[in-house]
């Protein structure tokens, strides 16, 4: 466990491609929750994709290995660390801090951005911003700032892969990734309930190819998983700490209920809106107009009464 | 009906040896360490997916040199990047880096799904790997800039972009420009 610091806390905030291009609500919830928790966040300005894992990595190291680090180094100019909401950020930028520790390869990453020059030095950490929330910023900040608690409601936790594994690139794992506990127990901070059912790090089946390659293959995973949340913990709605999985399980959620699949919807949210409607911001400016509404849970949370 | 041909031994060898070789070099560093336990299939979405060769089939099919098989199987592409196989692995084979050296083996031979040449093209073209379309004014409405502080509103940071990938392998295939000589 990484102790709260005593200075300050400063991070630069990682937003990738998704969250300001797709849900830029999940922006808003970012940028208000953590200042109003202490934390102090600076923008890498003229960072680009990570890359995401469909695109260069899968053509080629060197060039992935060379813009990951240009946007690591961003973070090292400016002397901090990095925070995303993105997982699939998350994961990329990490494995390529793994893969950069070999000496060779940082020195052939390096004399490629040395015709930008730029240097990378292996400085900046990457953090998930769940992570800055349990290790950093702590419960009891958190506990503080709340206005709305979630008194006892069930929430069906959906962490995504990308956050889990594999552990040895990461610096803040799980204890057991397989049975994962950080989001689980930031839920049971607001107040919910956050229970285990047996399917809790199954797969959302975004991925990164197989919902392009395949849409029935992509949403039997979204089928098994929504089937054994509702039948094994019946949950008030769904939270999620990665934005590919939080547009997966609510997009294809509604698919499945066209295609009478299922009879029943569970709206999805992303960690930091449920936290900022929590802490009392205005449910609008963080919840978007997604497939499965979010109104009768969001209007459940506010009218629960202040503490 | 397949033309049957017989190889020797030591041919089927040989080509093993350089299918091998090539995996490695495309980032499949550790693949000579698998045993073929199973432990990474048995947590592998692709698996699930029922695409033709998860993981550790996938690896068998290197070992023995059978490279004209998977050279355009979409399996490798199916992989989600979850690193599950990584975590599991009792020899670090680091298997998913297996499935990523066969994409970059299959790019090479101009097997290229239509997703990735996309992706590829856009993160050249914008910095990003999806399209800006419309959000602009919804990001307004909330409060933010209308367009993020990335390289969509920094030219000089986009031809940082521009310039690292194309003096890289990639700028070989053809979607992206090159500035090799």
């Amino acid at each position: 466990m990484v102790r709260a610091a005593k200075t300050p806390l400063k991070f630069g905030l990682y937003l990738g491609c998704r969250i300001p291009l797709v849900k830029p609500e999940l922006e808003v919830s970012i940028k208000k929750v953590l200042p109003l928790l202490g934390v102090r966040l600076t923008e890498l300005e003229g960072y680009s994709c990570c890359p995401t894992w469909v695109s260069i990595p899968s053509f080629d190291e060197e060039a992935w290995l060379a813009i990951s680090a240009r946007n690591i180094s961003i973070a090292e100019e400016n002397g901090v660390d990095v925070v995303t909401g993105c997982s699939n950020c998350y994961s990329v930028l990490n494995h390529a801090r793994h893969l950069l520790e070999d000496e060779k390869r940082r020195e052939r990453t390096n004399r490629i951005l040395s015709r930008i020059g730029r240097v990378y030095r292996g400085k900046a950490k990457i953090h998930h911003i769940t992570h800055i929330l349990s290790n950093f910023v702590g419960r009891k900040k958190i506990r503080e700032n709340l206005v709305y608690p979630l008194d006892g409601l069930v929430v069906a936790v959906h962490p995504g892969c990308h956050m889990l594994w594999p552990t040895k690139i990461m610096d803040i794992p799980e204890e057991n990734p397989f049975y994962p506990r950080v989001l689980r127990d930031l839920v049971e901070v607001l107040g919910g309930k956050a229970p285990y059912y047996s399917r809790i790090e199954y797969c959302c089946g975004a991925g990164s190819f197989i919902i392009n390659m395949d849409y029935e293959t992509s949403s039997y995973f979204v089928l098994t998983k929504l089937t054994s949340i509702k039948e094994e913990i019946d949950p008030d709605f769904i939270v999620t700490a990665c934005s590919s999985c939080y547009i997966q399980l609510d997009e294809v959620q509604r698919r499945l209920r066209k295609e009478g699949k299922i009879d029943f919807e569970i709206p999805v949210f992303y960690y930091t809106q449920v936290l900022a409607i929590c802490m009392g911001i205005d449910p609008d400016s963080v919840v978007g107009t997604d497939e499965v509404s979010k109104k009768g849970v969001v209007n459940r949370i506010v009218e629960g009464g202040r503490k | 009906m397949k033309d049957v041909v017989k190889l020797k031994k030591a041919e089927i060898q040989r080509r093993a040896e350089v299918l091998i070789e090539e995996v490695m070099r495309f980032g499949g560093t550790e693949i000579k360490r698998c045993i073929q336990c199973g432990s990474c299939m048995s947590v592998c979405p692709v698996a699930i997916t029922g695409f033709d060769y998860p993981n550790k089939k996938l690896f068998k099919l290197v070992m023995l040199g059978l490279r004209e098989e998977v050279l355009e199987d979409p399996s490798p592409w199916v992989c989600v990047a979850c690193g599950r196989c990584i975590e599991v692995c009792s020899q670090n084979v680091n298997p998913m880096f297996i499935y990523f050296a066969f994409r970059r083996i299959q790019v090479r031979e101009f097997s290229i799904p239509a997703v990735a040449r996309e992706a590829l093209r856009l993160v050249y073209e914008t910095g990003h790997a999806i399209p800006v379309s419309g959000v602009e004014k919804v990001r307004k409405k909330l409060g933010l800039p209308e367009i993020p502080k990335s390289t969509l509103s920094n030219p000089d940071a986009l031809r940082e972009v521009q310039k690292i990938l194309k003096g890289t392998d990639i700028a070989e295939l053809g979607i992206v420009p090159s500035s090799r000589v």
